[in-house]
């Protein structure tokens, strides 16, 4: 799988996506991006606007036609790893699936095991000599989610 | 690294949306992150970046590693020393996260006597005193007046109201788990010296239903203005509050009786608000079930 064959969707899907974004999880908890950041749609990263989706899917009429959208994001996630092209739109697609998988409480192990080693692998690119306290949250911790 | 203070000296466009990150998943490890997980970070190597106050120089002088600085958050403030709502409601989690440490610690069977000065019973109220400290006259409930403001309002502000709601359900859902009779009547039956009543007891008997009420107060004043919230956390704190007053169901006095009847079923009724999207809050309704 490329970047290039991934499943074309909708504008007003995208733009449907953005707006439940905003009303339901913008700073609820989390607040990566403010909305004239994400504003021009064609500039944002495939795997961000994956990420929306599967995290706003659960608020859609189109809730079943919009599984398939967690698996893309994380599939092109694992490319940008692979390629060494993250971005630190990326790291919001993990912090925006990790809410989702939070809320739904149905991450896959796989998904877990993507975390670990993307931290590792940016820890290993940019400080291979230190590991700061000041850490993300535990790949392993993502598991046991609570309430 | 995005978890360095020292990245963010550094000219940048997104610096802001770098902080943004790295202070929301703080937010994800606070409520939804595992005990003692992988990375998970001390409490004692945070505590000085959560409680230090401007007057504060100890953690100014401290060498690095720092974390990275708060985010760039005006909403509601009313002058550029006040701290974000978003970033209160950070604050407040930190102390949450402390709490689930300590729920975690009695269910091992490790609890030091809480009337001690060095339980981490005093120790999470002095560092929750501290912080409320920290919330400026603006952002405080008597000052802010959510219970006046119409539904359309909020609604077109929720990015300052969902972080404020989040801040006071933290607030009132720690001190109803630290002073919930459940965890030292489990304790007691280990340790003899939580056997003797005292005036431990008698205040956090008071302080538990006090803040599980305002839980229901929150939740009454939540449902009547049709804010719909989503982060299962308030249906968490929900179930929480569900439990004291499942308790004093039993009590002997029928007018508290009757009013923890009420407080429960409201709790109950707002969890299962939650349930369309959340299985752990459907789970939560489920055991639940009297």
């Amino acid at each position: 799988m490329s970047f290039d064959n991934v499943k074309v969707h909708p504008s007003s899907q995208i733009s449907q996506a953005i707006d439940l974004y905003f009303q339901y999880c913008h700073r609820q908890p989390i607040w990566c991006f403010d909305r004239e950041e994400i504003k021009d749609l064609s500039h944002i990263s495939e795997e961000l606007v994956c990420s929306i989706l599967t995290l706003t899917s659960r608020f859609s009429k189109e809730r079943d036609e919009m599984l398939h959208y967690g698996d893309t994001a994380r599939t092109l996630v694992m490319l940008r790893i692979a390629n060494g092209t993250v971005e630190l739109e990326t790291i919001e697609s993990l912090c925006l699936l990790a809410y989702s998988s939070f809320v739904g409480r149905s991450a896959p192990v796989s998904f877990m095991t993507i975390r670990s080693k993307y931290l590792q692998i940016i820890r290993w690119q940019c400080t291979p000599w230190q590991i700061s306290p000041w850490s993300f949250p535990s790949a392993l911790s993502l598991c046991n989610a609570r309430p | 690294m995005l978890d360095l203070n020292s990245t963010y000296g550094i000219e940048c466009p997104s610096v802001e949306r770098k902080k943004r990150l790295f202070w929301s998943l703080q937010s994800l490890e606070q409520c939804y992150g595992q005990i003692h997980g992988f990375l998970s970070v001390p409490a004692d190597v945070l505590r000085p970046f959560y409680t230090a106050n401007a007057d504060d120089q100890v953690f100014q002088r401290n060498p690095e590693p720092k974390p990275p600085p708060l985010p760039t958050d005006e909403i509601g403030c009313s002058s550029s020393t006040d701290i974000g709502i978003w970033s209160l409601a950070l604050h407040f989690g930190w102390v949450w996260s402390r709490v689930r440490l300590y729920v975690f610690d009695c269910a091992q069977g490790r609890l030091k006597e809480p009337w001690r000065h060095d339980s981490t019973y005093a120790m999470v109220l002095s560092d929750l005193t501290e912080i409320e400290n920290k919330l400026s006259m603006c952002h405080r409930y008597d000052s802010v007046k959510f219970y006046e403001r119409r539904a359309d309002e909020l609604r077109m502000n929720r990015e300052y109201w969902a972080p404020w709601l989040k801040l006071q359900f933290t607030y009132h859902s720690i001190l109803t788990v630290m002073n919930h009779p459940f965890l030292y009547i489990v304790a007691s039956q280990y340790n003899y010296n939580l056997t003797i009543p005292n005036t431990f007891w008698r205040r956090s008997s008071e302080l538990v239903l006090l803040h599980a009420t305002w839980v229901v107060r929150l939740i009454d004043m939540v449902t009547e203005k049709k804010m719909r919230l989503i982060d299962p956390f308030f249906g968490h704190a929900a179930a929480i509050a569900a439990t004291v007053h499942l308790y004093y169901c039993c009590a002997a006095d029928p007018r508290l009786k009757s009013k923890s009847k009420t407080d429960f079923a409201k709790c109950r009724k707002f969890l299962k608000s939650f349930v369309s999207f959340s299985p752990a809050c459907d789970s939560l309704v489920r055991y639940s079930t009297v």
